[in-house]
Formats: C-alpha cells, sequence, structure tokens
C-alpha cells in the first residue's frame, strides 16, 4: 500500500485529503485494492472485489474534484457493502448458495445514495448466511476471520464489514443489524457502528430477515465516520413504506457538544452475572471515564429485558420463515444447517404466539420509553464475552453454559425489539488483546445524541488508535 | 409447506431441529406467563393517503 495513504486513516481524514486533492480517488483505491490482495486471504473479508468498477469510480470522482466538482465527504472514499445490498450488475449472495448467481437489476436505495454522494465501492463482504446468525461462520463461503485473532469469530452477521474496517481494507461499510448484526462484529472487532433507529434508513433494495427487526446501519472507525455515512444515507425513502420521514439534522455538528450533564442509565439487574469479569472492568471503566467528563451515572430498571430472548426467538423465526418460504419450498438442501435448523423450527411456530411476542413488545417499549424520560441514554457491554473461537458453539459465564449466539446478542437484541438507536464503540481490551465494546442507546430518532456519546468517549481514550496485527 | 413437500430428516437433522424446537418451546413458555391485557401487536403497520 502507498506509503502517502495510511490504511487506517479515518475517513474524516481521509475526506480531508481528497477535497484539498493531497491524495487523488485513483491513488486510494488502488491503495485499498492492493491492500485487500495482501491481506485478504487470511481474513476472507471480502466475497467479491469489485476492481475494475471501483477503479472506474475513482476515475470519475477523480474528474469531478479536479473540476471543482466536490460532492462532499464521501467523495472518492473507498468503501464495502455486506453481501445482502443490491447493487445492479454485480453478484449478491446474501452469503447463501441460494443466491450463488444472483445479479440484480437494480440498487438498494442506501448503495444509490452512496454513489450520488461518490462514494467508490470496492466489493461485497462476507457475512451469516442470509444474515441469520452472529458467528458469520459461513458454511458455503468460509468464515470470515477476526484480525486481532484469526483463529477467532469476527462476530456477525456483518462480519465481513468488521474484519475489512479493522484491518484497514475499506474506509467505512454498511451493514443490517436485526439482533445486533452491526453492534457485535463492531465490538468483537474493534470498530464503531451504528444501529440506528427503525425507519431511520431505508431498507429498500436491502434482503430481509425479519421486517420488524431489521435495521440498515453504519460501520466506520469512529462515531465522526459513522455520522458521516448516516447523513448520506438517512431519510425517507418512498420506496420503503416503513421508513420515517423525521427531519434528518446534521449528524457531524451535533457531535461538537461534550456530555457534561448527560444522564447514563446502567440496568446493572441486568448486566451483572452475565459479563465476562474482563469485559465487564472495560465497561466499568468507559463509565468512570465519561463520568469524569462530566456526565452522571444512575441505575435503571427495566424490567422486562430478561423476556428480550423468548421475545426475539418468537418473532425472527416466524418473520424469517415467510421471507423464505418460497427457497425453503424449492432449494431447502441449499441452506446452511444451522439456518436451516431455524427456518424449520420457525414454521413450527403457531400464529397466536407471535402475535402474543409482539404484544409484550409493546411492554419492553414502555420499559424503554420510561428509562429514559429519567436519563439520556443507557449503556450495557456490547456483547458480555471476547471474540469465541472459530466454532466454539457454547460458552461458560458464571455458573452458566450458554450458546454463543444467546451471550452475545445478550444486550443486543432488546434494542432490536424497541426499535432505538444505538451506537458501539471500542472501550478496552482483554488481556488476549482482543477488543471490547461498550454500547450507547438513545431515544427514538436521536442518533445524535448516541453518537455525540461515543464522539465524546473516543476523544477521551485512544482505543480506536490500535489496530491489529494483520 | 412442510406438510405439503414433506420432511425427511436425516439424524443430525432431526437432532437440531429438536434442539431448536426445544428452545423455542421454553420460549412460548416464558412468554405464557405475561399478562398483555393493556397491549396492542407492534407489528410495523403504516397506511398512505
Amino acid at each position: 500500500m502507498s506509503d502517502s495513504i495510511p490504511p487506517f486513516l479515518s475517513l474524516a481524514r481521509l475526506a480531508d485529503l481528497l477535497r484539498e486533492r493531497h491524495v487523488s480517488p485513483v491513488e486510494v483505491a488502488r491503495a485499498a485494492l492492493e491492500r485487500i490482495a495482501h491481506v485478504d486471504s487470511r481474513l476472507n473479508a471480502y466475497l467479491l472485489v469489485t476492481e475494475r468498477e471501483a477503479l472506474a469510480s475513482a476515475l470519475t470522482a477523480e474528474a469531478e474534484i479536479r473540476a471543482g466538482r466536490y460532492r462532499g465527504p464521501l467523495h472518492g472514499v473507498p468503501f464495502a457493502l455486506k453481501d445482502l445490498f443490491l447493487t445492479a450488475g454485480v453478484r449478491t449472495t446474501a452469503g447463501s448458495r441460494v443466491l450463488a448467481q444472483y445479479v440484480p437489476d437494480t440498487d438498494a436505495t442506501v448503495v444509490a445514495r452512496l454513489r450520488e454522494a461518490g462514494a467508490v465501492l470496492l466489493g461485497k463482504l462476507n457475512m451469516h448466511e442470509f444474515a441469520f446468525g452472529v458467528t458469520n461462520v459461513n458454511p458455503h463461503y468460509g468464515a470470515a476471520h477476526n484480525p486481532w485473532d484469526i483463529e477467532r469469530i469476527t462476530g456477525g452477521s456483518s462480519g465481513g464489514s468488521g474484519a475489512a474496517l479493522a484491518a484497514g481494507l475499506c474506509a467505512f461499510s454498511l451493514g443490517t443489524d436485526t439482533g445486533g448484526s452491526v453492534r457485535i462484529p463492531a465490538a468483537l472487532c474493534g470498530v464503531t457502528g451504528l444501529k440506528p433507529t427503525y425507519g431511520r434508513i431505508s431498507r429498500f433494495g436491502v434482503l430481509p430477515l425479519a421486517w420488524s427487526l431489521d435495521h440498515v446501519g453504519p460501520m466506520a472507525r469512529s462515531a465522526l465516520d459513522a455520522a458521516l455515512v448516516l447523513q448520506a444515507v438517512a431519510g425517507r425513502d418512498p420506496r420503503d413504506d416503513t421508513s420515517s420521514d423525521a427531519p434528518v439534522p446534521d449528524y457531524a455538528s451535533a457531535l461538537q457538544s461534550d456530555v457534561r450533564g448527560l444522564r447514563v442509565g446502567v440496568p446493572w439487574h441486568f448486566i451483572e452475572g452475565s459479563v465476562e469479569p474482563e469485559v465487564m472492568t472495560s465497561f466499568r471503566a468507559a463509565l468512570d471515564t465519561l463520568a469524569g467528563l462530566g456526565a452522571s451515572v444512575t441505575e435503571v430498571a427495566l424490567p422486562r429485558l430478561p423476556l428480550s430472548r423468548s421475545l426475539f426467538s418468537s418473532i425472527v423465526l416466524p418473520e424469517s420463515v415467510s421471507v423464505h418460504e418460497r427457497y425453503m419450498t424449492s432449494r431447502a438442501d441449499d441452506y446452511g444447517p444451522d439456518v436451516r435448523a431455524r427456518l424449520e423450527a420457525g414454521l413450527l411456530l403457531p400464529a397466536a404466539r407471535y402475535l402474543r411476542a409482539q404484544r409484550i413488545r409493546r411492554l419492553l417499549q414502555a420499559d424503554f420509553r420510561a428509562a429514559l424520560a429519567q436519563v439520556d441514554v443507557i449503556m450495557t457491554p456490547t456483547c458480555p464475552m471476547m471474540a469465541p473461537r472459530i466454532g466454539e458453539e457454547t460458552v461458560r459465564i458464571g455458573e452458566r453454559e450458554e450458546s454463543v449466539t444467546d451471550i452475545l446478542t445478550l444486550f443486543t437484541r432488546p434494542v432490536n425489539l424497541v426499535g432505538l438507536p444505538a451506537v458501539s464503540t471500542p472501550c478496552g481490551f482483554t488481556t488476549a488483546a482482543l477488543p471490547v465494546g461498550l454500547q450507547v442507546v438513545g431515544r427514538a430518532f436521536d442518533e445524535a445524541t448516541v453518537l455525540r456519546v461515543a464522539h465524546a468517549y473516543e476523544q477521551a481514550t485512544a482505543w480506536g488508535e490500535r489496530h491489529p496485527p494483520a | 409447506m412442510a406438510a405439503e413437500e414433506g420432511i425427511t430428516l436425516d439424524a443430525s437433522r432431526a437432532e437440531r431441529l429438536a434442539r431448536r424446537y426445544q428452545r423455542l418451546l421454553q420460549d412460548i413458555r416464558e412468554l405464557d406467563s405475561v399478562d398483555i391485557d393493556d397491549a396492542e401487536p407492534a407489528v410495523q403497520f403504516r397506511l398512505e393517503g
């Protein structure tokens, strides 16, 4: 890679260099492509590298910037997409053999918006099959490997996004998050991931997992970078009826304020006893840092949080069965065993149980609403544990032996059930040099506050300046 | 679809499915104990004029 373009530059800094024409989009794209060729054979983050298209886009961006037609902070910036965003003329597999040959003829709305912003697509990224799992151990295309320890999972389902960002193989990415699939790989790979409010970002052209839980979210190397990406893709889309027409604020400007007077709520009753000691140490230290910046930390009660696993499975299974009915009828043998078993179990859930879960979900939303009337944000560790080893299916935390999936989603899936915005930002490392994530949850459509808190925390710490050995 | 197509299970698939379904039954039982008299469904539904 070119010495003049370090692979871990922030998007914001890279944008400055591009705007001031200290580097050109073609130089940047070439450097990224070279690094992918050099590094990704160990990580398996990319399912497809679109080199020719990337260089063509970069050339266009270069000509536009040189001609004075600068489009904004994503212009000429290389990015990559989880492979479930439709990309016109570019294969989109959803990490499945079912769609191995699928080439869409249209772009997802968010892809079109990123192209309009002048960003340069480098390729499509590994993911858990159909986004239905959080390990990113993909039976068809191979596991994505964590750059901090390639024997360990990236987390998922947007695992290729986490690995590519952590290893300096793109400047930002888009993932999707149904039960934590942006925040979990962000935490386990040591980058920043935002699940915005339900409806904040269009899902048109994004292959679904479960309609009432799916969110599109930016992943990047900082909260500021995530804010810049969110700015480009947020807002009402007439082609997605669930997208919101709530105004889109200037997110980067909102990061300028500090966190003095911020009220932080922590649901200790749900956290204690469920978290690895090293993760707990990092989490407590993060709270201390925020208190040192002028925030106050109190306990909040979220009494129905323990129902989240049952609620989540009672909703995600029938919704995903509905999405997959056609292919499960005709192509069942093309699914990997874990996803197939989930879908087949979902077939057996009575409709009344699904609706019962949707009703209880209202009660959980009421709990969060009440808590967020008392505090400005709620914080938890993003995941209770560091990245497990590839192939590990259960882990022991305290006295309990539980599935990796249940543990990793413990604090993330409740937030999908209530649809609120949440960011994961790095908050430390274990003694094994594995990243730990801090989750910040805010009020509906208040992405600005969760990003502001993450930004203030990042400015006060240096976790994002560490990079993996790969 | 299962009834129409018929499901043939080898031992490992049957075991995996049984495990999943057992988990789902646990989840269902847990939710059975919640009082939902005051809760409307949270299904996303939007009408345009």
